[in-house]
């Protein structure tokens, strides 16, 4: 998969850039999609609320866990992915793609600086694991 | 000794057993049915209808099953409500044979009281004499202005058992105890179920986090609700009834369900100088009497708590206090449980009181989804709470959601009752696999001691 367009947090959120454009797609990582486990419910944002970079914007439920969702970046939520409400297991199959969360707006386009590439993100990775 | 009693549900069964058993001379007089509320329309109807119907969503929900074994189940309304009546009649023959051992002679029919000494039998045109009268008429579904009763589309609880098919769809108002409970079992039944609730959550009068979880168990089951809002206008469609809620939507329904509260049977003393409070519910002391000398109310009538179980602790004390004993209710340890999308059980404080009551209040909180047993048995939603008050180190207040929550409750009621230390609670050692270990693991979190807990 090529994740070249896409952007990390240390949180295992992602951002998807689409050239200048300041609506990015935001899903979890593969990792943190492996570590959830089945996912079995997600509590999705409400189109039109703010959120703020680092804090929570949606609530995963695994048959292990529940766990927040940090947004990567912040701004407004324009756009939620519906499939996710029947189907949430979508997230574990495809995390970077049909698993997509939400499409925010972004306030301001240089928090993307504070975010990491996939290269960065993989040895951020490992660190942790050690 | 003559006492009498006026109601025959939880309240006034028990007054009369007790006062039997210490030698008075006892008379029931009952206008309707033995068992009240509870036995007849309430709790074991109720109960008896979720179980039947979990154990057949509990099927449904088995991903294991093949299609064509699911699509061959489905519910029949009248053999459902042939196990309810099985059920009810069961027990309220049991009931009726045990006063009847008990030597409590029982009379049909509706009385009034015409003086502290004396009893009106209404349909026999006769009086009877009594030293003491306990009041155990209970209450009945309260209405709303603009939303009268008509027993086919504006239905109370009570109507509720005369249908005769399931709806397609019903709009319950009110999200407290009764509303959430018929809410899952319209839901169960196949119905489209819509939540209206004033307040702003859910079961408003549980802790919030129990609230917040049931909120999400309704939207994972697509059971509608809107909290905060209230209704503006009401429209009669062909085959149904259109709201329009403070929120601007419209919810079109063929029932509406309303479950706002219960008003109090005073009828009985309407001429009396018993004193009534706003509600209209009858005042009574700690030891259940009334103003009157002699005179006692126990039960929903006294619109203290108009829960089964303090009920039967009422009609207890009462009967004692009637007879000579002087005791008082201890309202300080009860447990609460509702039956809905998920079991909710709550004793003691809940979080929000604890802080304004101004504890220091440390809490535990662990997940049934952390539980092997939740797994195996296919139920890992909800969580146990505790709270346990720093300074002295006892827990005052638990709240469960999840599997048998109804259950698990009275562990830590005892515990309350009996101002076990924390830290007692947390060496406790409990069998495995078992349900019970979501509370030994909650004890265990407010120390940071949780076993199956990934400290952060």
């Amino acid at each position: 998969m090529n994740l070249e367009n896409y952007k990390f947090h240390k949180e295992h959120t992602w951002i998807k850039l689409s050239g200048k454009s300041k609506k990015v797609k935001v899903g979890i990582t593969d990792y943190a999609q492996e570590s959830l486990g089945d996912i079995i419910y997600i509590e999705l944002p409400e189109v039109d609320s703010h959120v703020d970079a680092d804090s929570e914007m949606a609530e995963i439920e695994s048959t292990k866990t529940s766990s927040p969702v940090i947004a990567p970046v912040s701004g407004v939520i324009v756009q939620v992915n519906e499939e996710l409400i029947e189907h949430p297991e979508i997230i574990n199959e495809d995390p970077y793609g049909k698993g997509w969360i939400a499409v925010i707006e972004m306030d301001n386009s240089h928090e993307i600086d504070d975010l990491m590439d996939y290269e960065e993100y993989e040895s951020y990775l490992e660190e942790e694991k050690e | 000794m003559k006492l009498t009693v006026i109601g025959g549900g939880p309240a006034g069964y028990v007054s009369a057993l007790t006062a039997r058993r210490l030698g008075a001379e006892v008379l029931l007089i009952e206008k309707d049915e033995l068992g009240g509320t509870c036995l007849n329309r309430g709790c074991i109807p109720t109960k008896t209808v979720i179980s039947f119907l979990e154990q057949i969503d509990k099927i449904k929900q088995q991903k294991y099953l093949s299609k064509q074994v699911l699509d061959c189940i489905s519910v029949d309304l009248s053999i459902l409500m042939e196990r309810k009546n099985n059920v009810v009649e069961t027990q309220k023959k049991g009931l009726a044979m045990l006063l009847k051992e008990s030597g409590v002679k029982i009379i049909n029919a509706e009385a009034e009281l015409i003086n502290p000494k004396k009893v009106l039998i209404k349909q026999k045109n006769d009086t009877i004499e009594s030293d003491r009268i306990i009041i155990t008429t209970g209450s009945r579904p309260a209405q709303i202005p603009m939303l009268d009763f008509d027993g086919k589309r504006i239905l109370s609880s009570d109507d509720l058992w005369n249908l005769k098919s399931i709806p397609e769809s019903i709009t319950i108002i009110g999200a407290g105890a009764i509303g959430c409970e018929f809410a899952w079992i319209f839901h169960l039944l196949g119905s489209k179920v819509t939540i209206i609730e004033l307040m702003p959550r859910v079961l408003p009068m549980e802790d919030e986090e129990i609230s917040k979880a049931v909120e999400r168990l309704f939207k994972k089951r697509k059971i509608e609700f809107y909290t905060g809002v209230k209704i503006e206008d009401l429209k009669y469609l062909e085959n149904s009834i259109e709201l329009t809620i403070s929120n601007g939507k419209k919810v079109i329904s063929n029932i509406i369900l309303i479950s706002v509260g219960r008003s109090y049977n005073t009828e009985c003393i309407k001429d009396s100088e018993i004193k009534l409070g706003k509600k209209n519910e009858i005042l009574v002391n700690e030891s259940m009497q009334t103003n009157i000398e002699g005179v006692y109310a126990a039960g929903d009538v006294n619109g203290k708590w108009l829960l089964a179980h303090v009920a039967y602790a009422e009609g207890e004390i009462s009967a004692k206090n009637a007879l000579g004993f002087n005791e008082k209710m201890d309202y300080s340890v009860i447990p609460s449980t509702i039956f809905t999308v998920s079991e909710v059980a709550s004793v003691g404080l809940k979080e929000n009181d604890a802080i304004e009551r101004g504890f220091k209040i440390k809490k535990g909180l662990f997940p049934f989804r952390a539980v092997g047993k939740a797994h195996a048995i296919g139920e890992i939603d909800g969580f146990t709470k505790v709270i346990l008050d720093e300074e002295s180190d006892r827990i005052i207040g638990a709240h469960i959601i999840g599997p048998k929550a109804s259950e698990l409750i009275h562990t830590l009621c005892i515990a309350i009752k009996c101002k076990i230390k924390g830290k007692e609670l947390k060496d406790l050692i409990y069998s495995h696999p078992t349900l019970s270990e979501c509370i030994g693991e909650a004890v265990r979190d407010i120390y940071g001691e949780a076993i199956h807990k990934i400290d952060k």
